[in-house]
């Protein structure tokens, strides 16, 4: 660390500079990262805030909820126990009455007693037709408890009586009504008894039925269109980063280790071990990426605390500690194409002999 | 007493099929405290020798013995462990780490010896004149400046011998002169033995034995007749 350090401070500008690519890059993945898994969640809370075991939904669907429908004749709702909970999904546009602004929602028509029911942060649950709790970043947070909705260019009006929070599927607030309005809303009549599905809180709860597929929730969230596409992106984009971490600062280490070769040569002239001067530069590489990865992640949490309310940008700090420690594990691995370098190093060349 | 002994030492180098012999098989014996210039044309086999004498090359035949220990068994691990520790090397341009001060250059010593001594340090600057440089670095002193720092760093580890090759090839003949006095006196006063390559006549005068070396063969130089 003693050798280390010192040429740091002694080659600020160089070194400054491997810092700066580390920080920029460190700052992109760290940002990239939240907004992967702000979108990831944007897409799952709802589907979180359940806890449930398995997800029937009909086989024809391709596991899309949005896709499928199941009849009376697969699902009796009279029939049901409480851990096992009827939903019915659809995507519609809201308007505040009195607001000709569009806002798009999805809309869970559930039974209020059932194990699903949403947390609320504000107001009752739905006890009646024509009643929502909707989640409260439902037009940026501008709806309130007593605003009425109207639902995709409905004359009716539906009462908004509660405030629910985290409940987001497909990355819209969830407007959470009766299974009656549900069916109002997407079948035109309130006496239609279809579901999109029944959510099963227990293994032991779930039931084969023939033309029922029964998924566990990640597979569900899985299916939702676009969920895989985005994820897979920015996986690609974070892991096409790190793969370029590696390069730069091996690419770096090797130049300036090269520019040193000379220095290197003496001291092993002088008996200072291959294992000195290695340490030296994976202490050094260690070092520039401490200082790059941590200027990376405060920039990018100071970042976050001036991000629009809108962008889908979530912190995990799992997440954050496993990539800081893998572009740690880069930057040493970088590093280490200059120890071949060293070790390379004739030391009678550089004290201006020949061997 | 020899702390150094070379026992029809030789080396040979191999270039596809042509084979040069770079120092043709010598005895040698240096005592401590002794002071040894070699000196001869380029090309002579003088850095080779050095370089073999310094643990750097091995011979092609023949033995080297440091204190006994015949230095051609030795892995390179071991090797490097006496040029730490029992040598000393000066070389031609400076041999200072150049990101580091004058004072840091011990210290990286201390570090790796896992003890300081910095009353050493301090009465050996103070002898080379360079008491008030502890904070400079290398691009701040002048070249005989950073040669009579090399001095001594390279005596601070209390080395058995001291390899100086042509530590004085960029100073003018005053400051070699000086350069030279300083190295003889100190490595007296230690009782550490030093062989120094040079071309510079003028400072044959510090030697206690003086070899000259041509075609890889040493020879004396009394027996050239330059007494």
């Amino acid at each position: 660390m003693y050798l280390a350090t010192h040429e740091l401070k002694a080659n600020k500008g160089r070194y400054g500079l491997v810092i700066l690519i580390l920080f920029l890059i460190a700052y992109l993945i760290y940002f990239l990262t939240g907004l992967a898994y702000g979108l990831a969640s944007d897409n799952r809370l709802a589907v979180d805030q359940w806890h449930a075991n398995r997800i029937g939904i009909s086989q024809y669907a391709n596991s899309n909820l949005a896709a499928s429908t199941l009849g009376p004749d697969k699902i009796n709702l009279a029939n049901l126990k409480p851990t096992q909970a009827p939903l019915g999904e659809m995507a519609a546009v809201v308007n505040k009455v009195g607001s000709q602004k569009d806002l798009n929602a999805t809309i869970f028509g559930i039974q209020f007693d059932s194990f699903i029911k949403p947390k609320l942060i504000k107001g009752h649950q739905v006890t009646t037709n024509h009643q929502v709790v909707v989640d409260e970043r439902l037009g940026n947070g501008t709806v309130k408890v007593g605003d009425q909705l109207h639902i995709n260019g409905s004359q009716a009006s539906y009462h908004i009586v509660g405030l629910t929070r985290n409940n987001l599927y497909g990355t819209l607030p969830v407007v959470y009504t009766t299974l009656g309005t549900y069916d109002q809303l997407r079948y035109g009549s309130a006496r239609v008894k279809n579901v999109s599905g029944i959510v099963y809180q227990r293994a032991s709860d779930v039931q084969q039925i023939k033309g029922i597929k029964n998924l566990t929730p990640q597979a569900l969230i899985t299916h939702i269109p676009g969920y895989s596409a985005q994820n897979s992106t920015f996986s690609l984009m974070i892991g096409a980063l790190f793969i370029i971490v590696l390069f730069i600062v091996g690419i770096f280490m090797y130049i300036l280790t090269l520019q040193n070769i000379s220095v290197y040569g003496i001291m092993r002239a002088q008996g200072i071990s291959n294992r000195t001067l290695i340490t030296s530069v994976l202490d050094q590489s260690l070092i520039l990426g401490v200082i790059g990865i941590g200027l990376g992640l405060i920039a990018n949490q100071l970042t976050v605390l001036i991000l629009p309310a809108g962008i889908p940008y979530a912190n995990n700090l799992m997440l954050v500690a496993l990539f800081s420690i893998g572009l740690l594990a880069m930057v040493v691995l970088g590093a280490i194409f200059s120890v071949r370098q060293i070790l390379k190093i004739d030391p009678i060349r550089a004290i201006g002999g020949t061997a | 007493m020899s702390v150094l002994e070379l026992k029809r030492a030789a080396k040979t180098f191999k270039s596809g099929d042509t084979e040069t012999q770079a120092v043709q098989p010598l005895d040698l014996t240096v005592d401590a405290g002794e002071f040894i210039i070699l000196t001869g044309p380029s090309g002579s086999g003088k850095t080779t020798l050095l370089t073999m004498m310094g643990g750097l090359l091995t011979p092609t035949s023949g033995q080297i013995l440091l204190n006994g220990q015949d230095l051609g068994r030795m892995k390179e691990k071991q090797l490097s462990q006496v040029r730490f520790a029992d040598y000393g090397f000066i070389l031609q341009s400076s041999n200072l780490i150049p990101f580091l001060t004058v004072d840091e250059q011990f210290r990286l010593v201390d570090r790796l010896n896992k003890k300081s001594d910095e009353a050493y340090e301090a009465e050996l600057l103070a002898a080379m004149g360079m008491a008030g440089e502890k904070q400079s670095k290398p691009n701040q002193l002048s070249g005989g400046q950073k040669q009579r720092v090399a001095i001594a760093r390279a005596l601070y580890n209390h080395p058995a011998v001291i390899f100086a090759d042509e530590p004085t090839a960029a100073l003018d003949s005053e400051r070699a002169a000086q350069v030279v006095q300083t190295l003889r006196d100190q490595a007296k006063e230690h009782h550490v033995a030093v062989i120094m390559v040079t071309h510079d006549d003028d400072l044959l005068k510090a030697a206690d034995r003086i070899y000259n070396m041509v075609d890889g063969k040493l020879k004396d130089v009394e027996s050239l007749g330059r007494s």
